[in-house]
């Protein structure tokens, strides 16, 4: 539900903006100069936000496709980070969101049509790389949560099917697969969903499907041939987490057909210390900021021992359903401390891992 | 080093509930509120308002015009009542052609000087339509095509800025006056009719948006320590890492400690740090018991 649309006079009469408005016929329409003059001024509250979020139609301006840090394309291809959207139907705890943006607004831009020329672009300048290039959807929203209202998948999935060379690989947590159902499944595009065992999805993932739903999705979109990956980041280390993560696996790894899972990939909570103060100062109350942590260049983490211990666990636990090959884990603590097998997994992780590493985790 | 004296005080909630401040630029405008909330006169000068112990709402009157409403706002926000506030601000305003009678919530305030919008995030939920407002420095009955115009709204928006987040800073306008029904044909009384007949729909914007300013439920223990020297550093030590315990539902915990026979400060610094880095959060259900065991402990003396 939402009540109010603020629409960009640039987009006011594009054929999306209709459509999207026209799924809310009750809501104030309100016209802007720029999406800026609503959205993440200083003063903004996002928590109070949260409450009621409004939604913002806009344009994108200037540049459209970002490299994910270099520092983390270690394991070859190129890698880039798209947002059509800005902000998350789902109100995650350790969604870095919340430390970044002041505004809780739903903002999406509707020119698809341009980020597409710009994906195109960039994957030409790949073409004769040894490996795709890698573009990814759901670093600043989930892909899919809000897919209804912007068809935003069913739009550049296709899209997809012209761009030989390039994978798009959409993170989510969401069950709304039927715009994938519905079409064969493609080669170049992989659906990768978070996953949090239900106890701590219901504190942490707030919103979202129960682990269950997003299991089920899994599956539905696995029998329909569509490559598959599983994202345990952030692992959340609480009193029982090594019972609560061996049902999750055990649960995931029953549902799936492990042999074609395209990876998996373990992290731990991660941010930046700005984006973490400003996070803890939303949510005093939550356990989630007081639990565990350090701080070390700029980032909070976990403590070494804590993310070293979690990470070897819930490692191991998916050792015995996956081959090795298929598993990459993420360190905040680089080359320090972990054994080889997490050495080896930071050397080939993928770009979602990439991006979220330096910020943090979202979908 | 000095044998601690802890005092295991009281329960400290870390926030307060917010007051809820509703500005009127006019007596006549803020009637039908005063007599609804059975509000009394707590202050005549330098502006009116309207209180009543043990209730969270005050009423103030700031007079006419910008310079008085925000010499009121600021004025009451540094009022010795320090706690977060969420303001309203009722009164009229013309426009062009909306229905005489019509309440309206503003989405933006419009600077008459550069015509440019503030616009404010509408997160309380309203019933009726939204518009612009220009804020203007005289009566007119001289409307602009899309906004109403008033003469207050923006000194209100902006000066409320200061001290609260904008999404706790609303205004809603009562059309008064058209260009079929002039400003000249208003009186005191008509006045009063016009706000009093929105009394039921404003009163249902005010809960929505007063539930936004309620505070996390939290509740941390405070350890009052006399005649213990300790750095500021080491009292914002403790204080974190007493937010931290509580968070982490280890209140009782706490408890225990402060009640320890013969610790130093500094051991007592050790010890919950201890406690809270070496504390792997449980999940939901011990929440409420911790929450509860706090409340229990209004006054322990150790020392």
């Amino acid at each position: 539900m939402v009540d109010v649309i603020y629409i960009e006079s640039e987009v006011i009469d594009h054929p999306r903006t209709k459509a999207i408005a026209d799924r809310y016929p009750k809501a104030k329409r309100i016209e802007i100069e720029r999406y800026g003059e609503i959205f993440n001024s200083h003063a903004q509250n996002f928590r109070i936000q949260k409450n009621n979020p409004s939604l913002i139609l806009a344009a994108k301006q200037n540049k459209k496709v970002m490299p994910t840090p270099a520092q983390y394309e270690t394991g070859g291809g190129a890698h880039y980070y798209f947002s059509h959207m800005l902000n998350c139907v789902y109100d995650c705890r350790y969604c870095f969101l919340q430390g970044m943006l002041r505004s809780a607004n739903y903002l999406v831009f509707v020119n698809y049509e341009d980020f597409v020329d710009e994906i195109r672009d960039v994957a030409k300048n790949h073409a004769n790389d040894d490996k795709p290039a890698w573009f990814f959807s759901g670093y600043d929203c989930d892909s899919l949560a809000y897919e209804p209202v912007t068809n935003f998948a069913d739009f550049f999935v296709p899209e997809f099917s012209s761009i030989p060379n390039a994978v798009l690989e959409l993170r989510t947590k969401s069950t709304q697969i039927r715009s994938l159902l519905k079409r064969p499944a493609q080669e170049n595009v992989v659906i990768a969903y978070s996953l949090s065992p239900d106890r701590v999805a219901q504190e942490v993932e707030i919103g979202a499907p129960s682990m269950k739903k997003r299991i089920d999705a899994l599956a539905k979109l696995q029998d329909k041939g569509w490559r598959i990956g599983l994202r345990f980041d952030p692992v959340i280390w609480h009193q029982d987490y090594l019972s609560d993560y061996q049902q999750m696996i055990d649960h995931v790894f029953d549902k799936l057909d492990a042999d074609r899972i395209d990876s998996v990939t373990l992290g731990g909570f991660r941010l930046p210390k700005g984006f973490y103060k400003t996070m803890r100062k939303l949510h005093p109350e939550h356990w989630l900021f007081s639990a565990g942590l350090d701080e070390k260049n700029a980032m909070v983490t976990y403590t070494q021992s804590i993310e070293n211990e979690v990470l070897q666990n819930v490692g191991r636990m998916c050792e015995a359903h996956v081959s090795e090959s298929k598993l990459f884990a993420y360190s905040s603590f680089d080359d320090e401390s972990l054994g080889s097998k997490e050495k080896e997994g930071s050397q080939n992780k993928e770009s979602s891992e990439e991006k979220g590493s330096q910020q943090g985790a979202q979908t | 080093m000095t044998k601690n004296k802890l005092h295991l005080k009281k329960l400290l909630m870390t926030s307060e509930s917010p007051i809820f401040t509703i500005m009127f630029a006019l007596n006549c405008e803020a009637k039908p509120w005063v007599d609804f909330y059975r509000l009394k006169k707590s202050v005549d000068r330098p502006f009116t308002v309207y209180t009543k112990p043990d209730l969270d709402v005050e009423i103030v009157i700031t007079g006419i015009g910008a310079s008085a409403m925000s010499t009121a706002v600021g004025w009451i926000a540094g009022r010795a009542d320090s706690r977060k506030r969420v303001w309203l601000n009722l009164g009229i305003a013309g426009h062009l052609d909306r229905p005489i009678g019509e309440p309206v919530r503003v989405h933006s305030y419009i600077d008459a000087s550069d015509l440019r919008h503030n616009y404010s995030p509408l997160v309380a939920t309203w019933g009726g339509d939204s518009e612009a407002l220009l804020s203007v420095n005289a009566p007119t009955n001289s409307f602009p095509d899309a906004a109403m115009v008033d003469m207050e709204g923006l000194a209100f928006y902006r000066s409320a800025s200061m001290f609260s987040s904008p999404e706790l800073i609303e205004s809603i306008k009562v059309i008064s006056d058209n260009q079929e029904h002039s400003v000249e044909s208003l009186n005191a009384t008509k006045i009063t009719q016009l706000m009093g007949a929105h009394l039921t729909m404003v009163n249902r914007f005010a809960d929505s948006l007063k539930a936004l300013g309620e505070p996390s439920d939290i509740a941390v223990i405070e350890l009052t320590l006399e005649g213990v020297r300790r750095t500021h550093s080491q009292q914002l030590q403790l204080d974190r890492l007493l937010e931290k315990a509580a968070a982490l539902q280890l209140n009782q915990a706490v408890i225990d400690l402060a009640l320890h026979e013969g610790l130093e400060f500094i051991d007592v610094l050790s010890k919950l740090t201890k406690l809270v880095e070496g504390s792997a959060p449980p999940l939901k259900g011990a929440h409420a018991n911790e929450v509860q065991a706090a409340k229990s402990v209004t006054e322990v003396n150790h020392g």
